[in-house]
Protein backbone atom coordinates (compact mmCIF):
# COMPACT_ATOMS: atom_id res chain seq x y z
CA UNK A 1 0.00 0.00 0.00
CA UNK A 2 1.07 3.82 -0.97
CA UNK A 3 2.16 5.82 2.12
CA UNK A 4 -0.67 8.27 3.46
CA UNK A 5 -0.04 11.37 2.40
CA UNK A 6 -2.13 13.87 4.20
CA UNK A 7 -1.29 17.10 1.23
CA UNK A 8 -3.54 14.69 -1.30
CA UNK A 9 -6.87 15.73 -1.10
CA UNK A 10 -8.11 13.61 -3.80
CA UNK A 11 -10.88 10.48 -2.46
CA UNK A 12 -8.79 8.57 -0.79
CA UNK A 13 -9.12 4.30 0.68
CA UNK A 14 -7.68 4.79 3.80
CA UNK A 15 -7.32 1.73 4.23
CA UNK A 16 -6.24 0.87 0.75
CA UNK A 17 -7.89 -0.69 -1.98
CA UNK A 18 -6.63 -4.21 -2.17
CA UNK A 19 -8.69 -7.25 -2.76
CA UNK A 20 -8.74 -7.72 0.96
CA UNK A 21 -10.14 -4.06 1.50
CA UNK A 22 -12.83 -5.51 -1.37
CA UNK A 23 -13.86 -8.22 0.71
CA UNK A 24 -13.84 -6.40 3.96
CA UNK A 25 -16.47 -3.75 2.07
CA UNK A 26 -18.12 -6.18 1.33
CA UNK A 27 -18.99 -7.91 4.43
CA UNK A 28 -19.22 -4.16 5.59
CA UNK A 29 -22.33 -3.72 3.14
CA UNK A 30 -24.38 -6.92 4.33
CA UNK A 31 -23.27 -6.02 8.16
CA UNK A 32 -24.71 -2.54 7.65
CA UNK A 33 -27.46 -3.22 5.17
CA UNK A 34 -28.80 -6.13 7.61
CA UNK A 35 -29.02 -3.21 10.43
CA UNK A 36 -30.97 -1.12 8.48
CA UNK A 37 -33.64 -3.30 7.40
CA UNK A 38 -32.66 -3.42 4.12
CA UNK A 39 -31.67 -1.54 0.62
CA UNK A 40 -34.00 0.79 0.67
CA UNK A 41 -36.14 0.72 4.33
CA UNK A 42 -37.54 3.95 4.15
CA UNK A 43 -38.99 4.13 0.62
CA UNK A 44 -42.90 3.34 0.20
CA UNK A 45 -43.16 0.26 -2.31
CA UNK A 46 -44.84 2.80 -4.60
CA UNK A 47 -41.91 5.20 -4.71
CA UNK A 48 -39.85 1.76 -5.78
CA UNK A 49 -41.64 1.50 -8.17
CA UNK A 50 -41.25 4.98 -9.66
CA UNK A 51 -37.11 4.85 -9.50
CA UNK A 52 -35.58 3.26 -13.06
CA UNK A 53 -32.44 4.68 -12.83
CA UNK A 54 -30.57 4.62 -9.73
CA UNK A 55 -26.94 5.90 -8.69
CA UNK A 56 -24.69 4.77 -6.45
CA UNK A 57 -21.34 6.93 -5.13
CA UNK A 58 -18.57 5.57 -3.65
CA UNK A 59 -20.00 2.16 -4.56
CA UNK A 60 -16.60 0.44 -3.44
CA UNK A 61 -16.80 -3.15 -4.56
CA UNK A 62 -20.72 -2.85 -5.37
CA UNK A 63 -22.09 -4.38 -2.61
CA UNK A 64 -25.37 -2.25 -2.03
CA UNK A 65 -25.65 -1.83 -6.28
CA UNK A 66 -25.67 -5.48 -6.65
CA UNK A 67 -28.03 -6.26 -4.65
CA UNK A 68 -30.77 -3.40 -5.17
CA UNK A 69 -30.10 -4.52 -8.73
CA UNK A 70 -30.68 -8.12 -8.10
CA UNK A 71 -34.00 -7.51 -6.02
CA UNK A 72 -35.32 -5.12 -8.53
CA UNK A 73 -35.14 -5.69 -12.21
CA UNK A 74 -36.90 -2.66 -13.65
CA UNK A 75 -34.25 -0.63 -12.31
CA UNK A 76 -30.86 0.35 -14.04
CA UNK A 77 -28.53 0.60 -11.26
CA UNK A 78 -24.76 2.54 -11.64
CA UNK A 79 -21.88 2.50 -9.45
CA UNK A 80 -19.18 5.03 -9.50
CA UNK A 81 -16.24 4.90 -7.47
CA UNK A 82 -12.56 5.94 -7.45
CA UNK A 83 -10.73 2.49 -7.69
CA UNK A 84 -9.77 0.85 -10.46
CA UNK A 85 -9.87 -2.27 -8.76
CA UNK A 86 -13.18 -1.53 -6.96
CA UNK A 87 -15.02 -1.10 -10.09
CA UNK A 88 -13.40 -4.35 -11.63
CA UNK A 89 -14.35 -6.45 -8.62
CA UNK A 90 -18.04 -5.16 -8.94
CA UNK A 91 -18.30 -5.75 -12.60
CA UNK A 92 -16.78 -9.11 -12.42
CA UNK A 93 -19.41 -9.65 -9.69
CA UNK A 94 -21.97 -8.18 -11.48
CA UNK A 95 -21.06 -10.95 -14.66
CA UNK A 96 -21.19 -13.53 -12.33
CA UNK A 97 -24.65 -13.19 -10.94
CA UNK A 98 -25.80 -12.65 -14.53
CA UNK A 99 -27.10 -9.07 -13.44
CA UNK A 100 -27.11 -7.08 -16.82
CA UNK A 101 -28.99 -4.08 -14.56
CA UNK A 102 -25.98 -2.91 -13.19
CA UNK A 103 -23.24 -1.46 -14.30
CA UNK A 104 -19.98 -0.17 -12.29
CA UNK A 105 -17.37 2.88 -13.73
CA UNK A 106 -14.60 4.76 -12.33
CA UNK A 107 -15.43 8.35 -11.08
CA UNK A 108 -14.06 10.48 -8.39
CA UNK A 109 -16.98 12.05 -6.80
CA UNK A 110 -14.37 15.23 -5.47
CA UNK A 111 -14.49 16.21 -9.14
CA UNK A 112 -17.79 17.19 -11.55
CA UNK A 113 -19.42 14.10 -12.13
CA UNK A 114 -19.52 12.21 -15.87
CA UNK A 115 -23.39 12.49 -15.74
CA UNK A 116 -26.21 14.60 -17.93
CA UNK A 117 -28.46 16.53 -16.00
CA UNK A 118 -30.83 15.20 -14.44
CA UNK A 119 -30.50 11.69 -15.05
CA UNK A 120 -31.19 9.56 -11.90
CA UNK A 121 -34.67 9.12 -9.82
CA UNK A 122 -32.49 8.14 -6.90
CA UNK A 123 -28.87 9.51 -5.97
CA UNK A 124 -27.52 7.41 -3.18
CA UNK A 125 -24.10 7.61 -1.18
CA UNK A 126 -23.11 5.88 1.83
CA UNK A 127 -20.34 5.98 4.24
CA UNK A 128 -18.68 8.50 2.31
CA UNK A 129 -17.46 10.78 4.97
CA UNK A 130 -14.92 7.52 5.27
CA UNK A 131 -13.61 8.53 1.93
CA UNK A 132 -13.62 12.46 1.39
CA UNK A 133 -12.91 15.56 3.39
CA UNK A 134 -15.80 17.37 4.89
CA UNK A 135 -14.63 20.68 1.90
CA UNK A 136 -15.48 17.86 -0.78
CA UNK A 137 -19.17 17.83 0.84
CA UNK A 138 -20.62 20.83 -0.68
CA UNK A 139 -19.41 20.94 -4.07
CA UNK A 140 -20.49 16.84 -3.95
CA UNK A 141 -23.95 17.70 -3.48
CA UNK A 142 -24.69 20.60 -6.11
CA UNK A 143 -23.36 17.35 -8.55
CA UNK A 144 -25.61 15.04 -6.90
CA UNK A 145 -28.50 17.80 -7.12
CA UNK A 146 -27.59 18.60 -10.84
CA UNK A 147 -27.74 15.18 -11.96
CA UNK A 148 -30.93 13.68 -10.07
CA UNK A 149 -34.33 14.51 -12.04
CA UNK A 150 -37.27 16.68 -10.34
CA UNK A 151 -38.86 14.84 -8.09
CA UNK A 152 -36.21 12.41 -7.24
CA UNK A 153 -34.19 11.55 -4.28
CA UNK A 154 -31.45 12.14 -2.85
CA UNK A 155 -30.40 10.06 0.14
CA UNK A 156 -26.95 9.99 2.30
CA UNK A 157 -26.15 7.45 5.18
CA UNK A 158 -24.02 8.48 7.40
CA UNK A 159 -22.48 6.29 10.86
CA UNK A 160 -21.00 7.80 13.47
CA UNK A 161 -18.03 5.50 14.77
CA UNK A 162 -18.86 2.83 17.36
CA UNK A 163 -19.28 3.17 21.25
CA UNK A 164 -18.23 -0.10 23.39
CA UNK A 165 -16.86 -1.08 26.69
CA UNK A 166 -13.04 -1.90 25.44
CA UNK A 167 -10.63 0.11 26.39
CA UNK A 168 -8.40 -0.65 23.06
CA UNK A 169 -11.70 0.51 20.72
CA UNK A 170 -12.09 3.50 22.46
CA UNK A 171 -8.47 4.45 22.58
CA UNK A 172 -8.00 3.10 19.02
CA UNK A 173 -11.05 5.88 18.01
CA UNK A 174 -9.84 8.23 19.67
CA UNK A 175 -6.23 7.86 17.94
CA UNK A 176 -8.24 7.85 14.59
CA UNK A 177 -10.04 10.80 15.16
CA UNK A 178 -6.68 12.64 15.62
CA UNK A 179 -5.93 11.10 12.53
CA UNK A 180 -8.83 11.93 10.65
CA UNK A 181 -8.89 15.34 11.61
CA UNK A 182 -4.91 15.71 10.80
CA UNK A 183 -6.46 14.55 7.15
CA UNK A 184 -9.79 16.56 6.84
CA UNK A 185 -12.04 13.99 7.38
CA UNK A 186 -12.93 15.14 10.35
CA UNK A 187 -16.50 16.60 11.15
CA UNK A 188 -16.35 16.44 15.29
CA UNK A 189 -16.09 19.36 17.31
CA UNK A 190 -14.60 17.48 20.08
CA UNK A 191 -12.73 14.54 18.87
CA UNK A 192 -14.95 12.14 20.71
CA UNK A 193 -17.41 11.95 17.64
CA UNK A 194 -17.08 11.33 13.63
CA UNK A 195 -19.90 13.95 13.58
CA UNK A 196 -21.19 13.07 10.59
CA UNK A 197 -24.92 12.84 11.45
CA UNK A 198 -25.67 16.37 12.30
CA UNK A 199 -24.23 17.36 8.87
CA UNK A 200 -26.93 15.11 6.92
CA UNK A 201 -29.93 17.25 6.90
CA UNK A 202 -28.04 20.29 6.41
CA UNK A 203 -26.30 18.98 3.13
CA UNK A 204 -29.65 17.95 2.00
CA UNK A 205 -31.33 21.41 2.60
CA UNK A 206 -28.15 23.35 1.88
CA UNK A 207 -28.53 22.33 -2.31
CA UNK A 208 -32.23 22.81 -2.21
CA UNK A 209 -33.99 19.83 -1.11
CA UNK A 210 -37.56 19.71 0.36
CA UNK A 211 -39.07 16.86 2.35
CA UNK A 212 -36.22 16.04 4.36
CA UNK A 213 -36.53 12.72 6.50
CA UNK A 214 -34.25 11.01 8.48
CA UNK A 215 -34.18 7.20 9.97
CA UNK A 216 -31.81 6.16 12.67
CA UNK A 217 -30.37 2.57 12.22
CA UNK A 218 -27.81 0.99 14.90
CA UNK A 219 -25.30 -2.32 14.56
CA UNK A 220 -25.42 -4.08 17.68
CA UNK A 221 -21.96 -5.99 17.33
CA UNK A 222 -21.75 -6.73 21.35
CA UNK A 223 -20.45 -10.56 22.22
CA UNK A 224 -23.41 -13.13 21.51
CA UNK A 225 -25.47 -10.89 19.16
CA UNK A 226 -25.44 -11.93 15.73
CA UNK A 227 -23.29 -9.49 14.05
CA UNK A 228 -20.47 -9.88 16.57
CA UNK A 229 -18.59 -12.18 14.57
CA UNK A 230 -18.37 -10.44 11.49
CA UNK A 231 -18.10 -7.36 13.58
CA UNK A 232 -15.31 -8.68 15.05
CA UNK A 233 -13.55 -10.03 11.54
CA UNK A 234 -14.37 -6.41 10.13
CA UNK A 235 -12.64 -4.26 12.86
CA UNK A 236 -9.71 -6.47 13.47
CA UNK A 237 -9.03 -6.45 9.64
CA UNK A 238 -9.76 -2.63 9.37
CA UNK A 239 -7.48 -1.77 12.11
CA UNK A 240 -4.99 -3.58 10.47
CA UNK A 241 -5.04 -1.94 7.35
CA UNK A 242 -5.82 1.13 8.96
CA UNK A 243 -2.07 0.71 10.35
CA UNK A 244 -0.28 3.07 8.06
CA UNK A 245 -2.75 6.06 8.17
CA UNK A 246 -2.62 6.12 11.43
CA UNK A 247 1.15 5.78 11.86
CA UNK A 248 1.86 7.64 8.78
CA UNK A 249 0.02 11.13 9.79
CA UNK A 250 1.52 10.65 13.49
CA UNK A 251 -1.44 9.83 15.46
CA UNK A 252 0.09 6.91 16.97
CA UNK A 253 3.78 4.95 17.91
CA UNK A 254 4.09 1.80 15.96
CA UNK A 255 4.42 0.08 18.86
CA UNK A 256 1.20 1.54 20.73
CA UNK A 257 -0.40 1.04 17.65
CA UNK A 258 0.65 -3.16 18.17
CA UNK A 259 -0.38 -3.44 21.71
CA UNK A 260 -3.28 -1.64 20.93
CA UNK A 261 -4.91 -4.05 18.01
CA UNK A 262 -3.60 -7.17 20.59
CA UNK A 263 -5.58 -6.16 23.28
CA UNK A 264 -9.01 -5.44 20.63
CA UNK A 265 -8.87 -9.28 19.67
CA UNK A 266 -8.65 -10.12 23.29
CA UNK A 267 -11.35 -7.76 24.42
CA UNK A 268 -13.61 -8.27 21.65
CA UNK A 269 -13.96 -12.12 22.10
CA UNK A 270 -14.89 -11.81 25.86
CA UNK A 271 -18.39 -12.45 26.58
CA UNK A 272 -18.38 -9.29 28.62
CA UNK A 273 -17.72 -7.24 25.46
CA UNK A 274 -20.63 -4.78 24.50
CA UNK A 275 -20.82 -2.64 21.22
CA UNK A 276 -22.73 -0.45 19.30
CA UNK A 277 -22.54 1.77 15.83
CA UNK A 278 -25.17 4.52 15.25
CA UNK A 279 -26.18 5.39 11.58
CA UNK A 280 -28.23 8.05 10.42
CA UNK A 281 -29.94 8.21 6.38
CA UNK A 282 -31.50 11.15 5.69
CA UNK A 283 -33.21 11.78 2.45
CA UNK A 284 -34.54 14.44 0.43
CA UNK A 285 -36.41 14.96 -2.72
CA UNK A 286 -35.42 17.81 -5.69
CA UNK A 287 -38.62 20.04 -6.15
CA UNK B 1 -21.25 8.42 54.52
CA UNK B 2 -22.94 4.95 55.06
CA UNK B 3 -22.69 2.71 52.08
CA UNK B 4 -25.76 1.59 50.57
CA UNK B 5 -26.21 -1.41 48.86
CA UNK B 6 -28.34 0.23 46.32
CA UNK B 7 -27.04 3.65 44.93
CA UNK B 8 -26.64 7.32 46.24
CA UNK B 9 -28.24 9.37 44.10
CA UNK B 10 -26.80 12.62 45.64
CA UNK B 11 -23.23 13.82 43.95
CA UNK B 12 -24.81 12.88 40.63
CA UNK B 13 -26.01 14.82 37.73
CA UNK B 14 -28.90 16.35 36.73
CA UNK B 15 -31.11 14.10 34.23
CA UNK B 16 -28.44 14.30 31.35
CA UNK B 17 -31.29 14.08 28.53
CA UNK B 18 -34.86 14.55 27.41
CA UNK B 19 -34.22 12.88 23.51
CA UNK B 20 -37.59 11.43 23.69
CA UNK B 21 -39.83 14.26 25.39
CA UNK B 22 -40.07 15.88 21.72
CA UNK B 23 -41.35 12.51 20.11
CA UNK B 24 -43.81 12.50 23.07
CA UNK B 25 -45.30 15.40 23.00
CA UNK B 26 -45.67 15.91 19.25
CA UNK B 27 -47.12 12.56 18.61
CA UNK B 28 -48.94 11.52 22.18
CA UNK B 29 -47.31 8.08 22.48
CA UNK B 30 -45.35 7.57 25.13
CA UNK B 31 -44.52 3.99 24.37
CA UNK B 32 -44.45 3.85 20.75
CA UNK B 33 -42.62 0.55 20.38
CA UNK B 34 -45.17 -1.50 22.70
CA UNK B 35 -47.00 -3.39 20.14
CA UNK B 36 -50.09 -4.13 23.03
CA UNK B 37 -50.68 -1.56 26.08
CA UNK B 38 -54.32 -3.08 26.33
CA UNK B 39 -52.75 -5.42 28.96
CA UNK B 40 -50.75 -2.77 30.99
CA UNK B 41 -53.03 -1.21 33.96
CA UNK B 42 -50.12 0.10 36.03
CA UNK B 43 -47.14 1.80 35.27
CA UNK B 44 -44.15 2.73 37.47
CA UNK B 45 -41.77 6.01 36.23
CA UNK B 46 -38.79 6.04 38.19
CA UNK B 47 -37.25 9.51 39.27
CA UNK B 48 -40.29 11.18 37.56
CA UNK B 49 -38.79 14.37 37.60
CA UNK B 50 -40.87 17.04 36.27
CA UNK B 51 -43.41 14.68 35.24
CA UNK B 52 -43.64 15.20 32.13
CA UNK B 53 -43.25 12.02 31.00
CA UNK B 54 -45.69 10.50 33.54
CA UNK B 55 -48.54 12.74 32.81
CA UNK B 56 -48.29 12.53 28.93
CA UNK B 57 -48.62 8.45 29.39
CA UNK B 58 -51.62 8.70 31.45
CA UNK B 59 -53.19 10.94 29.40
CA UNK B 60 -52.41 9.30 26.15
CA UNK B 61 -53.53 6.04 28.13
CA UNK B 62 -56.73 6.71 30.15
CA UNK B 63 -56.92 2.93 31.33
CA UNK B 64 -53.76 3.27 33.02
CA UNK B 65 -52.63 4.28 36.54
CA UNK B 66 -49.01 5.71 35.94
CA UNK B 67 -47.08 6.17 39.24
CA UNK B 68 -44.06 8.69 39.05
CA UNK B 69 -41.75 8.15 41.87
CA UNK B 70 -39.02 10.67 42.55
CA UNK B 71 -36.79 12.34 45.97
CA UNK B 72 -36.63 15.60 45.29
CA UNK B 73 -39.62 17.15 46.52
CA UNK B 74 -39.31 20.65 44.97
CA UNK B 75 -40.27 18.61 41.95
CA UNK B 76 -43.04 16.03 42.96
CA UNK B 77 -44.70 19.06 43.91
CA UNK B 78 -44.35 20.49 40.77
CA UNK B 79 -45.14 17.14 38.80
CA UNK B 80 -48.45 17.23 41.00
CA UNK B 81 -49.46 20.49 40.53
CA UNK B 82 -48.71 19.90 36.72
CA UNK B 83 -50.72 16.68 36.71
CA UNK B 84 -53.86 19.16 38.39
CA UNK B 85 -53.68 22.15 36.42
CA UNK B 86 -53.88 19.21 33.22
CA UNK B 87 -56.96 17.28 34.80
CA UNK B 88 -55.17 14.28 34.33
CA UNK B 89 -56.09 12.60 37.24
CA UNK B 90 -54.51 8.63 36.10
CA UNK B 91 -51.28 9.71 37.29
CA UNK B 92 -49.76 9.78 41.09
CA UNK B 93 -46.55 11.75 42.14
CA UNK B 94 -45.13 10.05 45.29
CA UNK B 95 -41.87 11.11 47.19
CA UNK B 96 -39.32 7.88 47.46
CA UNK B 97 -35.26 6.84 47.00
CA UNK B 98 -36.07 5.62 43.23
CA UNK B 99 -32.78 3.91 43.90
CA UNK B 100 -33.13 2.40 47.16
CA UNK B 101 -35.23 -0.54 48.25
CA UNK B 102 -39.11 0.65 47.04
CA UNK B 103 -41.69 0.80 49.48
CA UNK B 104 -43.75 -1.46 47.81
CA UNK B 105 -45.22 -4.88 47.38
CA UNK B 106 -43.60 -7.01 45.10
CA UNK B 107 -45.20 -7.62 41.44
CA UNK B 108 -47.17 -4.57 41.47
CA UNK B 109 -46.67 -2.84 38.01
CA UNK B 110 -46.93 -4.18 34.46
CA UNK B 111 -44.82 -2.26 33.47
CA UNK B 112 -41.47 -0.34 35.20
CA UNK B 113 -39.90 2.55 32.95
CA UNK B 114 -37.12 4.30 33.46
CA UNK B 115 -35.39 7.14 31.34
CA UNK B 116 -32.01 8.50 30.75
CA UNK B 117 -31.14 7.48 34.56
CA UNK B 118 -27.35 6.86 33.73
CA UNK B 119 -25.91 10.13 35.34
CA UNK B 120 -27.94 9.48 38.79
CA UNK B 121 -26.21 6.35 39.87
CA UNK B 122 -23.24 4.73 39.93
CA UNK B 123 -22.47 1.76 37.09
CA UNK B 124 -21.88 -1.15 39.92
CA UNK B 125 -25.45 -0.13 41.55
CA UNK B 126 -27.06 -1.10 37.91
CA UNK B 127 -27.71 -4.87 38.88
CA UNK B 128 -29.22 -4.38 42.28
CA UNK B 129 -30.94 -1.34 41.07
CA UNK B 130 -32.90 -3.37 38.45
CA UNK B 131 -33.31 -6.16 40.36
CA UNK B 132 -35.26 -4.35 42.49
CA UNK B 133 -37.08 -2.66 39.66
CA UNK B 134 -37.75 -6.41 38.59
CA UNK B 135 -39.39 -7.32 41.91
CA UNK B 136 -41.74 -4.78 41.83
CA UNK B 137 -43.34 -6.01 38.40
CA UNK B 138 -45.49 -8.61 37.96
CA UNK B 139 -44.73 -12.08 35.93
CA UNK B 140 -45.13 -11.04 32.30
CA UNK B 141 -44.66 -7.21 33.17
CA UNK B 142 -41.64 -5.74 31.77
CA UNK B 143 -38.59 -3.29 32.66
CA UNK B 144 -38.20 -0.57 30.15
CA UNK B 145 -35.00 1.60 29.68
CA UNK B 146 -34.38 4.48 27.64
CA UNK B 147 -30.92 6.38 27.66
CA UNK B 148 -28.70 8.19 24.96
CA UNK B 149 -25.21 8.95 24.13
CA UNK B 150 -24.32 12.55 24.00
CA UNK B 151 -25.29 14.56 21.58
CA UNK B 152 -23.38 14.97 18.46
CA UNK B 153 -23.04 18.43 17.31
CA UNK B 154 -21.01 20.57 15.29
CA UNK B 155 -20.57 23.08 17.40
CA UNK B 156 -17.66 23.67 20.01
CA UNK B 157 -18.48 25.06 23.20
CA UNK B 158 -22.07 22.61 23.33
CA UNK B 159 -19.73 19.46 22.34
CA UNK B 160 -17.06 20.33 24.64
CA UNK B 161 -19.25 20.58 27.75
CA UNK B 162 -20.80 17.03 26.48
CA UNK B 163 -17.50 15.77 26.41
CA UNK B 164 -16.24 17.54 29.88
CA UNK B 165 -19.87 15.60 31.53
CA UNK B 166 -18.49 12.58 29.81
CA UNK B 167 -15.22 12.59 31.49
CA UNK B 168 -16.47 13.31 34.69
CA UNK B 169 -19.04 10.26 34.90
CA UNK B 170 -15.72 8.44 34.06
CA UNK B 171 -14.21 9.82 37.02
CA UNK B 172 -17.10 9.44 39.25
CA UNK B 173 -17.25 5.64 38.36
CA UNK B 174 -21.16 6.64 36.24
CA UNK B 175 -20.06 5.36 33.20
CA UNK B 176 -19.79 2.31 31.18
CA UNK B 177 -16.64 3.89 29.30
CA UNK B 178 -13.64 2.04 30.17
CA UNK B 179 -11.91 5.61 29.55
CA UNK B 180 -14.39 8.29 29.15
CA UNK B 181 -14.64 8.82 25.67
CA UNK B 182 -18.31 8.23 25.43
CA UNK B 183 -21.23 7.36 28.25
CA UNK B 184 -21.31 3.39 26.49
CA UNK B 185 -24.49 3.02 28.74
CA UNK B 186 -26.51 2.10 25.68
CA UNK B 187 -24.45 -1.15 23.95
CA UNK B 188 -24.39 -1.97 28.16
CA UNK B 189 -28.46 -1.66 28.81
CA UNK B 190 -29.20 -5.19 26.70
CA UNK B 191 -27.36 -7.26 28.91
CA UNK B 192 -28.31 -5.62 32.27
CA UNK B 193 -31.17 -6.47 32.07
CA UNK B 194 -30.44 -10.11 31.01
CA UNK B 195 -27.83 -10.06 33.85
CA UNK B 196 -31.31 -8.56 35.85
CA UNK B 197 -33.34 -11.99 34.86
CA UNK B 198 -35.55 -10.70 32.21
CA UNK B 199 -36.21 -12.79 29.12
CA UNK B 200 -37.09 -11.63 25.48
CA UNK B 201 -35.18 -8.39 25.42
CA UNK B 202 -35.60 -5.87 22.54
CA UNK B 203 -33.75 -2.45 21.58
CA UNK B 204 -34.74 0.14 19.11
CA UNK B 205 -33.00 3.47 18.50
CA UNK B 206 -34.06 6.29 18.03
CA UNK B 207 -33.09 9.69 16.74
CA UNK B 208 -33.93 13.84 17.70
CA UNK B 209 -32.42 16.16 15.66
CA UNK B 210 -32.87 19.34 17.50
CA UNK B 211 -30.74 21.49 15.34
CA UNK B 212 -31.96 25.17 14.39
CA UNK B 213 -35.22 25.51 12.23
CA UNK B 214 -36.01 21.50 13.23
CA UNK B 215 -39.22 21.18 15.63
CA UNK B 216 -37.26 19.81 19.09
CA UNK B 217 -35.33 23.10 18.57
CA UNK B 218 -36.91 25.28 21.22
CA UNK B 219 -37.29 22.07 23.72
CA UNK B 220 -34.32 20.91 24.04
CA UNK B 221 -32.12 23.76 23.67
CA UNK B 222 -34.03 24.64 26.57
CA UNK B 223 -34.06 21.57 27.97
CA UNK B 224 -29.87 21.99 27.76
CA UNK B 225 -29.72 25.19 29.10
CA UNK B 226 -30.82 24.19 31.96
CA UNK B 227 -29.25 20.77 32.35
CA UNK B 228 -25.67 21.81 31.44
CA UNK B 229 -26.00 24.67 34.06
CA UNK B 230 -27.27 22.59 37.01
CA UNK B 231 -24.35 19.69 35.98
CA UNK B 232 -21.78 22.59 36.55
CA UNK B 233 -20.99 21.63 40.59
CA UNK B 234 -20.66 18.09 39.18
CA UNK B 235 -18.19 18.93 37.17
CA UNK B 236 -16.19 21.49 39.35
CA UNK B 237 -16.11 18.77 42.06
CA UNK B 238 -14.51 15.77 39.79
CA UNK B 239 -11.89 18.31 38.74
CA UNK B 240 -12.59 18.31 35.15
CA UNK B 241 -13.07 21.97 34.32
CA UNK B 242 -13.07 25.49 36.20
CA UNK B 243 -15.42 28.03 37.04
CA UNK B 244 -14.04 30.51 34.59
CA UNK B 245 -13.74 27.77 31.74
CA UNK B 246 -17.05 26.35 32.45
CA UNK B 247 -18.98 29.40 32.80
CA UNK B 248 -17.53 31.10 29.56
CA UNK B 249 -18.16 27.54 28.00
CA UNK B 250 -21.51 27.64 28.65
CA UNK B 251 -21.76 31.82 27.90
CA UNK B 252 -20.20 30.54 24.06
CA UNK B 253 -22.96 27.85 24.22
CA UNK B 254 -26.01 29.78 24.17
CA UNK B 255 -24.60 31.67 21.68
CA UNK B 256 -24.55 28.69 19.67
CA UNK B 257 -27.79 27.12 20.60
CA UNK B 258 -29.75 30.34 19.07
CA UNK B 259 -27.47 30.78 16.21
CA UNK B 260 -29.17 29.54 12.53
CA UNK B 261 -26.37 26.70 12.29
CA UNK B 262 -26.59 25.37 15.24
CA UNK B 263 -26.79 21.08 14.34
CA UNK B 264 -26.84 18.61 16.66
CA UNK B 265 -28.63 14.86 16.86
CA UNK B 266 -29.33 12.62 19.93
CA UNK B 267 -29.53 9.06 19.22
CA UNK B 268 -30.71 7.29 22.13
CA UNK B 269 -31.96 3.27 22.57
CA UNK B 270 -34.91 1.81 24.33
CA UNK B 271 -34.29 -1.59 25.52
CA UNK B 272 -36.80 -3.89 27.07
CA UNK B 273 -37.90 -7.48 28.67
CA UNK B 274 -39.65 -9.48 30.44
CA UNK B 275 -40.36 -10.28 33.70
CA UNK B 276 -40.47 -14.36 33.28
Amino acid sequence: MEKYDPARTKNWYILGDSTTEGVHLIEQDVNFNTSMGGLLPEQSQESLTHMSHVLDVACGPGGWALELAQAHAHMQVTGIDISSNMIEYANAQARASGLDNARFKVGNITEPLDFPNESFDLVNARHIEEVIPVTAFPPLFQELYRITRRGGVIRITGSEWGVTNSFAYETLMRRLLRASRIAGLDFSADGRNLGITPWLRRFLREVGCVNIQERPSFLDFSAGMAQHDSGYRDLTLAFELMQPFLVGVGAAAPQEFEELKQRLSVEMLENSFRGIVYTLTAWGQKP
Amino acid sequence: MATSPFAERGGGTPRLFNFDLPFVKKTDQPLPEQTDVSTIQSILDIASGSGEWAIATAQAYPHMQVVGIDNDVPMVESARAQARARGVDNVHFTIMDPFQKLEMPDSSFELVNARFINGFIPAEAWSKVLSEFLRVTRAGGCIRLTEGELPISSNPAFAQIGGMISQALFMTGRSFSPEGRLLSITPALQRLLQDAGCQDTRQVVSVTNFSAGMEAHADLSDDFSRTYRLVQPFLLNAGVTTQEEVEQLYQQMQGEMHADDFSAVGFYLTVWGKKP
